[in-house]
């Protein structure tokens, strides 16, 4: 099936998040697999693109990196139009950084054009010490109907993970995305689970 | 009459049909072929593709010799069938008679009544009341005419039907195919069967039932065993409604509901208004949405004649007399009565013409200029035509259009076009009615406006019917302009005018005003109403996007003013004392671009100055100076319309994948940063890069535990921030120190205004109609809902129609789907609204003519048996129970005696008599007692049929004639 090499679709995920959770590493780690602490803090928005194979089918995904600086955030929810998917990111070893997920949700919701966007919650740096536990994590999760993950865009972990599932979920949501060039896709929609947790295998 | 003899396929011989081996080569293989799918027919299982309106079709293509032939099948099914998928062959009801008669005898003899008949695909079913049969049609030029071919094709039908044990029978049509003439044969069971139809123009033949009886009699034998039984249907049309039962929608003339006068309480006051109080959806239509000016319904009345059909379901050939002379078949006397109205095909409905209307631009690439072209250029150049606006901008008050508009508000509407003055040519909207058109648009220019904008666009009426609530609901998504503001305003009435007031000149000029009073809201400084406060929201559709983007200029360019005006007052604002400066957030601030060309001077001249101050930033001491650090003002991001995010975006990921490519791009987003450094340094001279840090991005500072001498906690920039040559220091190195109120502007408002007017003046026809299209959809959507919910009865809207006005509307501004997709999507949104519009308006005129009938039972019954009830809206035949003596039964009666009188036909109404019936249908049957059906031969031993339609000039009758052939 994955023979040809044509793209199903074009999708367009968003990374948010407070600044220095970790979103542009857990984007290099995705999109180049390596990390690196010498990267600059992000200015504005930048961008990447990455093929996934999702069932079969190829996914392009462009993915939109954010500042998280309070003063960027008056200029980046322009290019939040469109996008299928967000991730929105915290720090466990940051108090600070889960108590101010709120405000995100709301900007989130008041600036995505798509009112089915799937959203998903990522847990960075567990590879460091944690001040917030994993089932903290899953509460805020579930309570605003997201997917949820930990990860690490140092040790690896997780990460690879969390853009398939939430790439998969994108999927499986009908009107969400459009054919790039009308093939038939081979949908294997996942159970109607209330919760909307992944629990992730890999 | 040549042809109107039936060939008697009974007493004709299979076997000395042809002499001629060359054709009979082709004769066998022709027949071959009938066979060959008659065999494929018969087994076959029911399959929904091939099944509509309840009855499966198939065809195929057969040749004989060069001529090319359809051979089609049909078969039809109950709906319990086609769910369960059973084969037809079991579904046949056994019948008590010992004798095996083939289907379509067994039809005869069961007691299932002729009418109301069912829908089919071809009438032979209707003729020979038939559910199976095959017919063969030349597809050729001509069709089959010769009797001696006829003969040839009933031949191979009947060695086919031998062949393959078939006991439906296969019809040829015959002599042309705009008559519905056809022959056919059966054989099966022992029987054969012929079914011969006549058709005759003339009068020669009998029209009475006696005539008939007479026909049916020489055909079968005169000694009949049996009576013969009979079923009679008169018809009766009407085909002009009487003044009293036209049911016409008159919606409300643009312009009447314009030029309302204000009322004490028609407008809706903002103050008393309680937000929280739903209104009813009257009041909704009228001062919230403006749906009021959206037409709807059709011209005329929607059903163009009704047909009254008099029925007496079982007589005998002994009981009735019906002759030249005397009748017993009157309507008084029918026990049954039934009634359709049939709708008008040409009726022309306001809503369709409306947005059709609009749609139609779509391919109208034409600027508005060259559809004004002719007027402007022949009365004046671009010069004098600019220069016209100068003049009007330039003292507005004495240019008032019209004495008497209160200019408190600052506002007035200027009108350049046509300005009687100028022009000689007649304007394609008159200047009172544009007037009429700029006060709806834009009220606040008139102190006491009828028609204001409410002050939120989010009001819900009070809907009470659950259909309708969900419906609306599901229309959140659309993406248009606010409900009932100025952008859902101005594409109504776009609307309306192209439709009804002028067409496509009445656009552009009606756009054309539109512009120049935006134009001059601009000069004059005022807000534009209507219109959500804020930056674009991205959520609305482009043309509302640009609107707003106007209106934040305008805001920018009062507030400018404003502080201008202050700085005349106290001219030492800047050199004021830092702590008196303001500690509102939200205080406007803006940059002044004459001065910024030598800002490094200044910078230098006044180092030791803070300026720009916004307020202390905590506790935060500067690291080298140990003075309070100070958030500067700072300039506010620039407000973007979709299109320009998208193109913005574009230019973004154009800039590659790789690392140089996201340098690139945090360059082009370094200018905000830039500024904010400037005037970080400026309100704090002194400042490093970590105090800057400190402020902008305080997780990049890596605070310890110890404290500095300033009783700051020491730190030290995260890893990420040190590297050396990263875009932050480099931007601090080159930032100097500037307050805002000297850096370049970020948002260049006067610039944007200009874009955005000057945009606003080259659209085409195309273009309107995409910015338009949106709202159109929108609002013709809540109209269709607006007029369900009136309904005194249940009126189910489609469900998925919301989610498809949702779809549609996506599809414009400036991220499009393809052409196609786009067609695609409005093609189904619009037949979508038609129908509702066209289902809506019939349920009215119905409503209209039979008050005291429950429509709401017909349409139920409708649901259930739709085989029977034809495929529009309203049934076909409702039964009038009771027939003539019952209420509806009089209500036709009067129907009937209005036409007559409108006609003249009638002095009194004392006189009145249904008359001659447009139509008449006999069915004879003859069905032997069970005594003589297995010993006779010839006709008598077995049930015999005909039908017949009588009209004014044509006969048809179809006869179904079977004779033994086992018994010699
Ligand atoms: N230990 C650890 N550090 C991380 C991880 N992800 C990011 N960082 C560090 O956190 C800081 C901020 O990372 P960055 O990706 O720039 O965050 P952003 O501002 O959200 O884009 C950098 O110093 C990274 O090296 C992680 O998973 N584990
Ligand atoms: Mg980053």
């Amino acid at each position: 099936m994955a023979s040809s090499d044509e793209i199903l679709t074009t999708l367009k995920i968003l990374i948010i998040g407070q600044s220095g959770v970790g979103k542009s590493s857990l984007l290099l780690r995705f999109t180049d697999d390596i990390f690196d602490p010498d990267q600059p803090a992000t200015i504005g928005v930048d961008f990447k693109v990455k093929t996934l194979s999702i069932d079969g089918n190829l996914v392009k995904l462009a993915i939109w990196d954010t500042a998280g600086q309070e003063r960027f955030r008056t200029l980046t929810p322009s290019y939040y139009r469109g996008a299928q998917g967000a991730i929105l990111v915290y720090d466990v070893s940051s108090r600070a950084s889960f108590e101010r997920l709120e405000p995100w949700l709301q900007e989130l919701n008041t600036y995505a054009t798509k009112s089915n966007i799937v959203k998903m919650l990522v847990g960075n740096k567990i590879d460091k010490d944690r001040v917030v536990t994993r089932e903290e994590g899953l509460q805020f999760a579930r309570r605003h109907s997201m997917l949820f993950i930990e990860a690490s865009a140092k040790s690896k972990e997780g990460v690879q993970c969390a853009f398939e599932e939430l790439v998969q979920k994108v999927i499986q949501t009908p009107g969400l995305w459009e054919s790039d060039n009308r093939q038939g896709f081979s949908l294997q929609r996942g159970g109607e689970e209330a919760a909307s947790e992944s629990w992730c295998s890999c | 009459m040549k042809n109107s003899e039936p060939v008697d396929v009974l007493s004709m011989d299979v076997d000395d049909q042809f002499e001629d081996f060359t054709t009979a080569s082709d004769w066998e293989q022709f027949t071959a072929r009938l066979e060959q799918l008659l065999s494929e027919w018969l087994g076959k299982p029911v399959e929904p593709e091939n099944v509509t309106n309840n009855w499966v079709v198939i065809q195929e293509k057969v040749t004989f010799s060069d001529f090319p032939f359809n051979f089609s099948y049909y078969r039809r099914v109950t709906t319990a069938e086609l769910n369960d998928g059973s084969s037809i062959m079991e579904s046949m009801e056994p019948v008590n008679t010992s004798p095996s008669y083939p289907p379509y005898i067994l039809r005869m003899l069961s007691s299932e009544p002729d009418f109301p008949p069912c829908s089919t695909p071809c009438p032979v079913s209707e003729f020979f009341s038939l559910e199976e049969f095959a017919v063969l049609t030349s597809t050729a030029a001509e069709p089959v005419h010769k009797e001696s071919r006829l003969k040839l094709l009933l031949s191979s039908a009947c060695i086919a039907l031998n062949n393959t044990t078939c006991n439906f029978p296969i019809f040829i049509q015959y002599h042309g195919w705009n008559q519905n003439y056809y022959y056919g044969v059966a054989e099966s069971g022992g029987v054969r069967t012929a079914f011969q139809m006549i058709r005759l123009k003339s009068v020669m033949i009998p029209t009475y039932l006696s005539g008939l009886i007479d026909v049916f009699k020489s055909k079968i034998g005169q000694s009949l065993s049996a009576p013969i039984i009979i079923t009679a249907h008169f018809f009766y049309n009407m085909n002009a409604w009487h003044e009293d039962f036209t049911y016409d929608s008159f919606p409300p003339e643009l312009f009447d509901v314009l030029k309302v006068e204000h009322t004490e309480n028609s407008g809706v006051s903002g103050e008393t208004d309680k937000e929280s109080t739903r209104v009813s959806i009257n009041q909704w239509s009228q001062f919230y949405s403006q749906t009021t000016i959206i037409p709807f319904g059709s011209m005329d009345d929607p059903f163009s004649s009704l047909e009254l059909v008099c029925g007496w379901p079982t007589l005998t050939d002994d009981i009735v007399v019906d002759s030249s002379t005397y009748t017993d078949l009157e309507p008084e006397n029918s026990p049954e009565w039934h009634f359709s109205l049939k709708l008008d095909a040409n009726a022309d409905f306001r809503l369709r013409d409306v947005i059709e209307g609009i749609w139609n631009l779509n391919t109208e690439y034409v600027s508005i200029k060259d559809v004004l072209g002719k007027s402007i250029e022949d009365n004046e150049d671009t010069a004098q035509y600019t220069s016209a606006l100068d003049r009007l901008t330039a003292d507005p008050v004495s240019q008032l259009p019209v004495a008497g508009i209160n200019t408190v508000i600052g506002s007035a509407h200027r009108r350049l076009l046509y300005s009687p003055s100028l022009y000689s040519d007649l304007p394609p909207i008159s200047s009172e009615n544009i007037d009429a058109s700029l006060r709806f648009l834009f009220p606040d220019a008139d102190p006491n406006p009828s028609l204001p904008y409410p002050s939120s666009f989010d009001r819900v009426p009070d809907l009470k019917k659950d259909a309708t609530i969900n419906f609306w609901e599901n229309l959140q998504g659309v993406k248009s302009a606010p409900i009932g503001s100025l952008v859902w305003r101005l594409a109504t009435l776009i609307g309306n005018l192209h439709a009804y007031n002028g067409g496509n000149m009445a656009v552009a000029h009606m756009w054309t005003e539109f512009v120049l009073e935006l134009r001059y809201r601009l000069e004059k400084s005022t807000l534009i109403c209507g219109l959500e406060r804020g930056a674009p929201n991205s959520n609305s559709c482009l043309l509302n996007q640009k609107l707003q983007m106007l209106n934040c200029c305008i805001e920018k360019k009062i507030a400018r003013a404003e502080k201008e005006n202050e700085k005349n007052v106290s001219e030492d604002v800047e050199f004021a004392e830092p702590e008196q400066e303001s500690e509102d957030d939200d205080e406007f601030f803006d940059c002044d671009d004459t001065i910024n060309s030598n800002a490094n001077e200044i910078a230098v001249a006044k180092f030791v100055k803070p300026t720009g101050r916004l307020r202390k930033c905590g506790r935060l001491r500067l690291l080298n100076t140990g003075e309070p650090m100070y958030i500067p003002i700072t300039q506010d991001p620039a407000p973007l319309t979709e299109d320009v995010v998208e193109e913005q975006a574009k230019i973004l990921v154009e800039l590659g994948n790789d690392a140089e490519g996201s340098e690139m791009r945090a360059k082009m987003m370094s200018a905000s940063l830039l500024s904010d450094m400037e005037a970080f340094k400026a309100a704090n001279p002194g400042a490093i890069l970590e105090d800057f840090v400190r402020w902008y991005s305080p997780r990049d500072w890596i605070e310890s535990d110890d404290i500095d001498k300033f009783g700051n906690k020491i730190g030290e920039l995260s890893a990420r921030m040190k590297v050396p040559g990263n875009l932050w220091i480099d931007v601090w190195s080159t930032a100097q120190s500037v307050p805002v109120r000297r850096q370049k502007r970020l948002f260049d408002d006067t610039r944007e205004a200009e874009k955005v007017l000057h945009w606003m003046g080259n659209q085409t026809l195309s273009d309107i109609c995409h910015l338009l299209f949106p709202c159109i959809v929108h609002a013709a959507a809540l109209k269709v809902a607006e007029e369900a919910e009136k309904l005194s009865l249940d009126y189910q809207l489609p469900v998925n129609l919301p989610q498809q006005v949702s779809q549609l509307s996506r599809c414009f501004g400036h991220i499009c789907g393809s052409a196609s997709e786009t067609n695609a999507a409005k093609n189904l949104v619009l037949s979508s609204l038609s129908r509702c519009e066209g289902e809506i308006t019939q349920i009215r005129s119905f409503q209209h003519k039979f008050p005291s009938i429950d429509l709401t039972k017909i349409l139920k019954a409708k649901q259930e048996h739709k085989e029977t009830y034809g495929p529009d809206f309203l049934p076909k035949h409702i039964k009038i129970e009771g027939g003539y003596r019952s209420d509806v039964g009089k209500t036709i009666r009067e129907i009937f005696i209005k036409e007559q009188c409108v006609s003249h036909l009638l002095e009194s109404e004392n006189e009145f008599k249904f008359g001659k019936p447009a139509k008449r249908v006999f069915v004879l049957k003859y069905i032997p007692p069970k005594s003589i059906a297995n010993e006779s031969v010839g006709y008598l031993c077995l049930p015999q049929r005909m039908s017949c339609l009588v009209k004014e000039d044509l006969f048809v009758s179809a006869g179904t004639f079977s004779l033994r052939t086992d018994l010699g």
